[in-house]
C-alpha cells in the first residue's frame, strides 16, 4: 500500500451515484454524469496536494464474468497478483474494459476502495459479484450508501455491504453539506491506520478551507457594499434645458445600471467561489427597474421591516439636525434635531419600502461641495450614491440569498439555475437569514459603518467590523440545514 | 518583494481591466500564470498572499506591451514634486526678500514682522488645517472641503496622462480608469500621502528659499530691530526672544543679548540713528536659526514623516478586497484539483433499422430480477406486436455472458419456427456490456432472420414519470447502437 499519499478509487455500479459523490467531495459540478452508461469509459483523478488522491472510475460492466475469471485470488497467496494477471489479459480487450480501468489504481496505486451504491435501487446479483471481487482485492474498504429516489432497499443493501466492507455509511449526494463532506473525510481516515495522518490533515485544511470561504464571502459582500453605497455617475451638465432632461435620464439609468453590474458581478464571485458552474446570477441589465436590483419587487421583498426602516429614519434624521444644532452653537435649541427625526422617521414610513427615484443633481456650492465644482469642464450632473436608507440591507438580504442558496446547492445537481428576485426570497425565508432578523446590535453596528462608508470615511477599522459581523451571519446560517433553520436561527437570534 | 506605490496603482490598474474579461478566461489565464511563478527558476516561489500578487503583477507586467499608469504616475509625481519645490523656494525668496526690501535705512526691519512673514505664516497653516482636521474629526463639518487636496490630486491624474501624450481615445479611457481606481477606499487614503509630501516639498523649499535670501548680501547687510505698540519692556521681549531661541541655544550667537534687545527697540518717530549697530546685526542669526529651526526643519520632519508613513501604508496595504481574493482564489485554484481524461464513445448516426414480422410464434425471455403479471405482458405484447408468446417466460440472466446456456439451446432449438424473439428487461436496468454481450448471444443463437426484440418493462410500483420510458428508450436505443447490435426495442407500458 502507498506509504506516501493515501488515494482511493470511487468504484460501483453504473448509474448508482458514484460522480455525485465525486462532485461533492471535489465541489466540482463539472465531473462527468452522463446518461449513456459506458459512454465515458476513463478515470478522472482528483487530489488534494500530497494529502490524498481519489479517482472517480467507469461503472462495472461485466462484473459477474469477471469474477469468475478473479475467484483464485481468494485462495491465491498474493491476491492483487491475480488482478495484476486478469489487467495483462485484458488489459487492451473491449469485454472488461471498465473492469480494466477501475481496478488500475487499486491494482498499480494500492488505492483503498470507496464502493458507492444507490440504496433506493433493488440488490441484483451483479452488485453481489462487484462486491465480492472488491472484497478479493483485500485493500480497505469503505461503501457508502447514496439514495437517489424514494424507493427503499436501504436494508437489503446494509445486510450485504456489511459482510464485504470494512465500513458502511450513508451518504446523500445530493443534499450533503460542508460537514458531511469532512465526516465522509474522516470516515475514510478511519478505514486505514496509515493513512489517518494525512487524511486528518486534509479534514483540518477542508475545515480552514471553509473558514476562508466565509472570510471571502464576507469581503465580497462587504465589498460590494462599498462600492454600491458609494457609487455616482458624472456628466457634463448643458445651458439647454431639454438638453439637461435628456442627459439626468440617462445619467439615472447609468446609474442604475452600473449598481446592478456591480451587484452580478458580487454574486457571480460568491458562485465562483462555491464552484459552482451551472448556477447564474440573475442579471438583466435591461430590465433593472422591472426585474433587478431597482425594481419595485426588490425593494418590497428584501431589506428591514417598517418598524425597523422608522428606528432607523428617526435616527438618521436627528442625527443631521444634531449637526445643525451644533453647527448653531445651541442657537436653535434642538429644533432641528427634533424636525430631522420626525421627518425622517415620516419618510421612512412612507417611502422606505419604495424603489426610491433617483435625481440628477448639481452638486452644491462652496465650501461643502466644492470640490466637485472645480470640475473644468462647466456644471457636472451626478446622480448617486443611493441615499435610501433600506438599499444597504437590500444589497446584503440579495447577497445573503444568493449564499444561501449556495450552502444548499450540492455539486451533484446538474440542472442550470438562474437566481433571480423570488428564489432568493424563498430561500432568505427557508434559512431566516433576512437582515430584519439580525440582532438591534448588529443592525445598528451596520448602520453607522454604512453612514461611515457613504460619506467616503470608512476606515480598515469600519471595514473589518462590517466583514466580521457578516462573516458571523454566514457562520450561523452555515451550521444549519434549509428545513431545520427556522428553529436554529431563532434561539440566536431571539 | 516590497510595493511601491506604481506598483499598487499598476495592480489596480490590471484588476479594472479584468473587470471586461470573461471569468472562465480570467480562471484559466490566472491559473497559467500561478504555474509559471510557482515554479520559476529565476526567482524564488512567492511565500505568501503579498508575495503571490506580487508575482502576478510582473507576470502581467511582463504581458502587456503598453506602459501600465503606475509610470505615468510616478513622472507626474516626481515633476509635480519639482515644481513645487520650486515654486516653494522662489515663493519663499519673494517673500524674504519683499520683507528686507522694505529696508530704506530710515529704519530697521521689523523683526516680528520678517518672523510673521516667514514662519509665523506657514505655523498658521498648520494650526488652520489641525483645526480643519479636528473639526471634521469631531463634528464632521468640513468633510467634503478639500479644496488642495483636490486641487493637487487632480492636477497629478491629470498630469499622468497628458504627460505622456498618449492618443485622446487612450488618454479619456485611462483617464476614467485611474479615476475609478482613485475611488476606493483604501487607494484613496493611500493618495493623501504623496499629496502631503508635495506640499511638504513646497514648505521645505519654502524655506530654503527664505534661508538664501536671508544669506545674500541684501539679507545680511539689513538692520534689524523691534518695537511693538503693546506696553512690551525690553526685558519680556527678552525672554521671549530666548525662550524661542531654546532649540539651537547650544549654537554662537542664538539670540541676541539683553543688551541688544535693549538697544534695538526702535519707534517711527525716532528712526534708526539712536540705535547700536551691533545690537540690529545681532538679530541677525537669530532671524536666520529661526528660519532653519521652525520652518526648514520641521517642515523636513513633516515631510520625512509623510514618506514614512506612505511606506508604512504600503506596508500595511491589506489587498483583502473582494477583488484582490478573488484574483487570489483565481491563482491558487480551487482545493481539490482535478484532471479528466475522458473518453467519449462515437455515437452513430443513424440506428438500424429491424424488419418486424407482424404475426408468428415468439419465444418470450425475461430478466431474472423482474416481477410482472406475465398473463398482462403477455395479452398486450401479443396485440402490439402480433406475436403469439410462449409461457410462462424462460428466465434469463441478462448480465452474465457466461451463463444462460439452456437459454440458449432452446433459442437455437426453436428458432427455425419462431418470428422472434422477446426480451423483458426493468426499465431502470443500466445497459451495460454484460447485457450487450447476452444480447449478442441470443441474437447469435436466434440466426439472422430472427427479430430479436428488447421490451422495457417500467413496473407499475415504479414512478409513474412522464418521460422516463423516453428517456430509457433512448438511453438503450444509443446502448444499442454503440455495440453495433440489430436488436429491436419497444417499451411497456407505452
Amino acid at each position: 500500500m502507498s506509504e506516501t499519499v493515501p488515494t482511493f478509487a470511487i468504484v460501483g455500479a453504473v448509474n448508482h451515484g458514484k460522480s455525485s459523490v465525486v462532485s461533492t467531495l471535489a465541489e466540482n459540478d463539472q465531473v462527468r454524469i452522463s446518461s449513456m452508461p459506458g459512454e465515458t469509459v476513463a478515470c478522472q483523478r482528483f487530489w488534494l496536494r500530497d494529502l490524498f488522491a481519489f479517482y472517480d472510475t467507469p461503472g462495472c460492466q461485466n462484473a459477474i464474468e469477471a469474477l469468475r475469471e478473479l475467484q483464485p485470488a481468494a485462495r491465491a497467496r498474493e491476491p492483487l497478483a491475480v488482478f495484476r494477471d486478469f489487467l495483462v489479459r485484458h488489459g487492451g480487450g473491449q469485454d472488461f474494459e471498465a473492469e480494466c480501468r477501475l481496478l488500475e489504481p487499486i491494482v498499480n496505486e494500492d488505492a483503498g476502495i470507496v464502493y458507492v451504491v444507490d440504496g433506493s435501487e433493488p440488490l441484483l446479483e451483479i452488485h453481489i459479484a462487484e462486491m465480492e471481487i472488491l472484497r478479493l482485492t483485500g485493500q480497505p474498504r469503505l461503501a457508502i450508501i447514496n439514495r437517489t429516489k424514494s424507493e427503499d432497499h436501504l436494508e437489503e443493501w446494509r445486510r450485504r455491504l456489511g459482510l464485504h466492507f470494512n465500513a458502511v455509511r450513508e451518504f446523500n449526494a445530493h443534499h450533503a453539506t460542508f460537514a458531511d463532506r469532512v465526516e465522509l473525510l474522516e470516515t475514510l481516515a478511519g478505514i486505514e491506520q496509515r493513512w489517518k495522518p494525512r487524511l486528518m490533515d486534509a479534514v483540518a485544511i477542508f475545515r480552514e478551507e471553509w473558514e476562508k470561504r466565509l472570510d471571502d464571502c464576507a469581503d465580497i459582500i462587504g465589498g460590494l457594499l462599498e462600492d454600491a453605497l458609494t457609487h455616482s455617475e458624472t456628466a457634463a451638465g448643458s445651458e439647454l434645458t431639454s438638453r439637461q432632461k435628456v442627459i439626468s435620464e440617462k445619467l439615472k439609468a447609468q446609474f442604475m445600471r452600473s449598481v446592478s453590474e456591480r451587484e452580478a458581478q458580487a454574486h457571480r464571485d460568491l458562485i465562483l467561489l462555491f464552484e459552482h458552474h451551472r448556477v447564474k446570477a440573475a442579471h438583466s441589465i435591461d430590465h433593472v427597474i422591472d426585474s433587478g436590483l431597482f425594481s419595485e419587487e426588490t425593494w418590497r421583498l428584501f431589506g428591514l421591516n417598517e418598524r425597523q426602516l422608522v428606528v432607523a429614519g428617526t435616527i438618521g434624521g436627528a442625527a443631521a439636525g444634531a449637526l445643525f444644532d451644533l453647527a448653531t452653537a445651541g442657537h436653535s435649541i434642538g429644533l432641528p434635531t427634533v424636525l430631522g427625526a420626525a421627518g425622517g422617521a415620516v419618510g421612512s414610513f412612507l417611502m422606505g419600502k419604495k424603489r426610491p427615484e433617483f435625481k440628477a443633481k448639481l452638486p452644491g456650492a462652496f465650501p461643502f461641495g466644492a470640490g466637485r465644482q472645480l470640475q473644468l469642464s462647466g456644471r457636472t450632473l451626478s446622480v448617486g450614491p443611493c441615499q435610501a436608507v433600506n438599499f444597504p440591507w437590500i444589497i446584503l438580504d440579495r447577497a445573503f440569498g444568493v449564499f444561501c442558496y449556495l450552502l444548499g446547492r450540492t455539486h451533484a445537481r446538474r440542472d442550470e439555475a438562474t437566481l433571480g428576485a423570488s428564489q432568493l426570497k424563498e430561500v432568505l425565508d427557508q434559512y431566516r437569514a433576512n437582515s430584519a432578523h439580525w440582532s438591534d446590535e448588529n443592525r445598528k453596528a451596520c448602520e453607522r459603518i454604512f453612514a461611515a462608508i457613504r460619506r467616503n470615511k470608512s476606515t480598515a477599522q469600519h471595514r473589518d467590523t462590517l466583514r466580521l459581523i457578516i462573516r458571523d451571519q454566514l457562520a450561523a446560517l452555515s451550521m444549519l440545514q434549509p428545513t431545520r433553520a427556522e428553529t436554529h436561527y431563532a434561539s440566536r437570534n431571539p | 518583494m516590497s510595493w511601491k506605490i506604481s506598483d499598487v496603482i499598476d495592480f489596480e490598474w490590471f484588476l479594472a481591466e479584468d473587470g471586461d474579461v470573461d471569468d472562465a478566461a480570467l480562471r484559466v489565464r490566472d491559473g497559467e500564470i500561478f504555474a509559471r511563478i510557482s515554479t520559476s527558476a529565476a526567482q524564488p516561489p512567492p511565500k505568501d498572499r503579498k508575495d503571490v500578487l506580487r508575482a502576478w503583477l510582473e507576470a502581467r507586467r511582463s504581458e502587456t506591451s503598453e506602459t501600465p499608469p503606475g509610470e505615468y504616475f510616478l513622472t507626474a509625481w516626481q515633476l509635480l514634486s519639482t515644481l513645487s519645490a520650486l515654486a516653494g523656494a522662489a515663493i519663499g525668496m519673494s517673500v524674504a526678500t519683499a520683507v528686507l526690501l522694505a529696508y530704506t535705512g530710515d529704519e530697521p526691519v521689523n523683526v516680528a514682522w520678517f518672523f510673521a512673514c516667514t514662519v509665523g505664516i506657514q505655523w498658521l497653516i498648520l494650526a488652520v488645517a489641525l483645526l480643519i482636521w479636528l473639526l471634521r474629526r469631531t463634528t464632521h463639518l468640513f468633510e467634503d472641503f478639500h479644496p488642495l487636496r483636490r486641487l493637487l490630486s487632480g492636477l497629478l491624474w491629470s498630469l499622468s496622462t497628458a504627460l505622456h501624450q498618449l492618443p485622446g481615445e487612450r488618454r479619456e479611457r485611462m483617464r476614467a480608469r485611474l479615476m475609478s481606481i482613485r475611488r476606493k477606499g483604501e487607494i484613496f487614503q493611500l493618495m493623501v500621502w504623496p499629496l502631503l509630501m508635495v506640499t511638504q516639498i513646497f514648505g521645505v523649499f519654502f524655506n530654503v528659499g527664505v534661508l538664501i535670501a536671508l544669506l545674500l548680501p541684501l539679507g545680511r547687510d539689513v538692520a534689524f530691530g523691534w518695537q511693538s505698540t503693546l506696553k512690551t519692556s525690553p526685558e519680556t521681549a527678552y525672554r521671549l526672544v530666548s525662550s524661542i531661541a531654546a532649540p539651537w541655544s547650544f549654537l554662537p550667537n542664538a539670540h541676541p543679548t539683553h543688551d541688544d534687545v535693549v538697544q534695538s527697540r526702535f519707534s517711527y518717530s525716532e528712526g534708526i540713528k539712536s540705535l547700536s549697530l551691533p545690537a540690529m546685526t545681532s538679530w541677525w542669526p537669530f532671524l536666520f536659526y529661526a528660519t532653519l529651526f521652525y520652518g526648514f526643519l520641521v517642515r523636513l520632519l513633516l515631510l520625512i514623516w509623510c514618506g514614512v508613513s506612505l511606506r508604512a501604508a504600503l506596508r500595511g496595504f491589506s489587498f483583502n478586497h473582494a477583488g484582490h481574493n478573488a484574483l487570489f482564489r483565481r491563482l491558487t485554484g480551487p482545493l481539490i484539483q482535478g484532471r479528466s481524461d475522458t473518453i467519449r464513445l462515437e455515437m452513430p448516426e443513424s440506428f438500424p433499422s429491424i424488419d418486424h414480422k407482424t404475426s408468428g410464434s415468439c419465444l418470450a425471455l425475461i430478466a431474472s430480477e423482474l416481477e410482472i403479471d406475465q398473463d398482462e405482458a403477455e395479452s398486450e405484447l401479443a396485440s402490439r406486436l402480433g406475436w403469439q408468446l410462449s409461457k410462462p417466460f424462460l428466465s434469463v440472466r441478462v448480465d452474465d455472458p457466461g451463463g444462460n446456456a439452456a437459454v440458449l439451446d432452446r433459442i437455437a432449438l426453436e428458432a427455425p419456427s419462431l418470428a422472434g424473439v422477446a426480451i423483458l428487461i426493468g426499465a431502470r436496468r443500466a445497459p451495460i456490456r454484460a447485457i450487450a454481450l447476452v444480447l449478442r448471444k441470443i441474437a447469435e443463437a436466434a440466426g439472422a432472420n430472427i427479430e430479436v426484440l428488447v421490451v422495457l418493462v417500467r413496473s407499475g410500483k415504479e414512478s409513474p414519470e412522464d418521460n422516463a420510458l423516453r428517456e430509457e428508450l433512448s438511453t438503450w436505443r444509443n446502448f444499442l447502437a454503440i455495440h453495433d447490435l440489430r436488436v429491436g426495442l419497444e417499451g411497456w407500458p407505452r
